[in-house]
């Protein structure tokens, strides 16, 4: 798996979410919400296909916590969260990089600008 | 000490060879967190602040969008997205580091100047090309945003897990074998000054008794 391998990227989310994102030229898109975005997303997981998926906050922060350790737990495909019309979510405190950052190292790297 | 262990010689070689091992693992695992951090910060670096810039862009994006889907209704638009077709695949590689495994793209060209968009002129007007422009700029920072947060979540947390590991050796498992080669080597000391000493009584009583009899 070293070598670099071609894939789609895709989108899930809201309507607005993904004509903007097929606007910017992304051609695989699933306009889903709730559960069904989450099977799609689980889905999408498994296929070789597609390098990356874009999926709205939402429902990234809604899926099980199972399917959320994996899909941080691989490396191919990534999962991006974007935020939708509505706005940017807040993540949990305890899964936020900066919260993880804190814990990891000790200090906070985003507050006094940085390192 | 809560497991009582056999003060024998045996057991003492034992335990010294275990706290080689300890130190041994405690310098790599220290090595690896080292050389962890390292890889975070030089991620870092590039993916500070995007995160935060992306909601920003994204809420422009939005309006623009809501903009140009009001000016022509929804169809039109749907229609543009339709016809744009720039993006076709991404090249995604996976760097091993340190046992993590890191995504790394190759970069890709987004933005796209007016006329290679494949939207008709007519039905379309700056308002839907702001709205690609500013998903254009989306897109270019989702990209690199899918390189480097899961990078960085993934490091962070491998480097959490070795760090717990380090202090573990460091202040538990290492102190706890230095302090079982001290009691076992302790008793052993003790062991031999006892022997030595019951020698030296039946010397000495073996030498008193010859002297009587001698006598």
């Amino acid at each position: 798996m070293n070598k670099g391998s071609l894939g789609e990227i895709a989108v899930i989310g809201d309507n607005s979410m993904v004509t903007g994102f097929r606007l910017a030229g992304v051609t695989k898109y699933f306009e889903l919400e709730g559960e069904d975005a989450e099977k799609k997303l689980a889905e999408l997981l498994k296929d070789a296909s597609i390098n990356i998926i874009i999926v709205s906050e939402k429902v990234l922060y809604k899926v099980s916590g199972r399917l959320r350790s994996h899909i941080e737990s691989i490396a191919k495909p990534i999962v991006v969260p974007v935020p939708d019309r509505s706005g940017a979510v807040e993540e949990e405190e305890s899964a936020s990089l900066r919260e993880l950052v804190k814990r990891a190292l000790g200090f906070d790297l985003y507050k006094g600008g940085g390192s | 000490m809560a497991d009582k262990i056999n003060p024998t010689r045996m057991e003492l070689i034992k335990a010294k060879a275990k706290i080689k091992l300890a130190v041994k693992g405690h310098k790599l695992l220290k090595q690896k967190r080292d050389a962890l951090v390292m890889e975070f910060f030089s991620i870092m670096e590039k993916a500070k602040d995007l995160r935060s810039e992306l909601n920003g862009t994204m809420g422009k994006a939005y309006t623009s969008l809501a903009k140009a889907q009001a000016f022509h209704g929804i169809y039109e638009v749907e229609h543009a997205a339709m016809a744009t077709r720039n993006i076709s695949a991404v090249s995604l590689e996976v760097k091993n580091v340190m046992g993590v495994k890191i995504p790394s793209l190759e970069e890709v060209k987004v933005k796209s100047s007016p006329l290679e968009r494949g939207y008709s002129f007519l039905g379309s007007s700056a308002k839907t090309d702001e709205a690609t422009n500013n998903f254009e700029i989306v897109m270019d920072m989702v990209l690199k945003l899918a390189e480097t947060e899961n990078a960085l979540k993934k490091l962070i947390k491998e480097i959490e897990k070795t760090k717990r590991r380090v202090n573990a050796l460091e202040f538990v498992v290492i102190p706890k074998i230095r302090h079982q080669t001290k009691s076992i080597s302790l008793h052993l000391d003790e062991l031999e000054r006892e022997s030595f000493f019951t020698l030296k009584m039946i010397k000495g009583k073996l030498a008193r008794k010859e002297d009587n009899e001698g006598n």
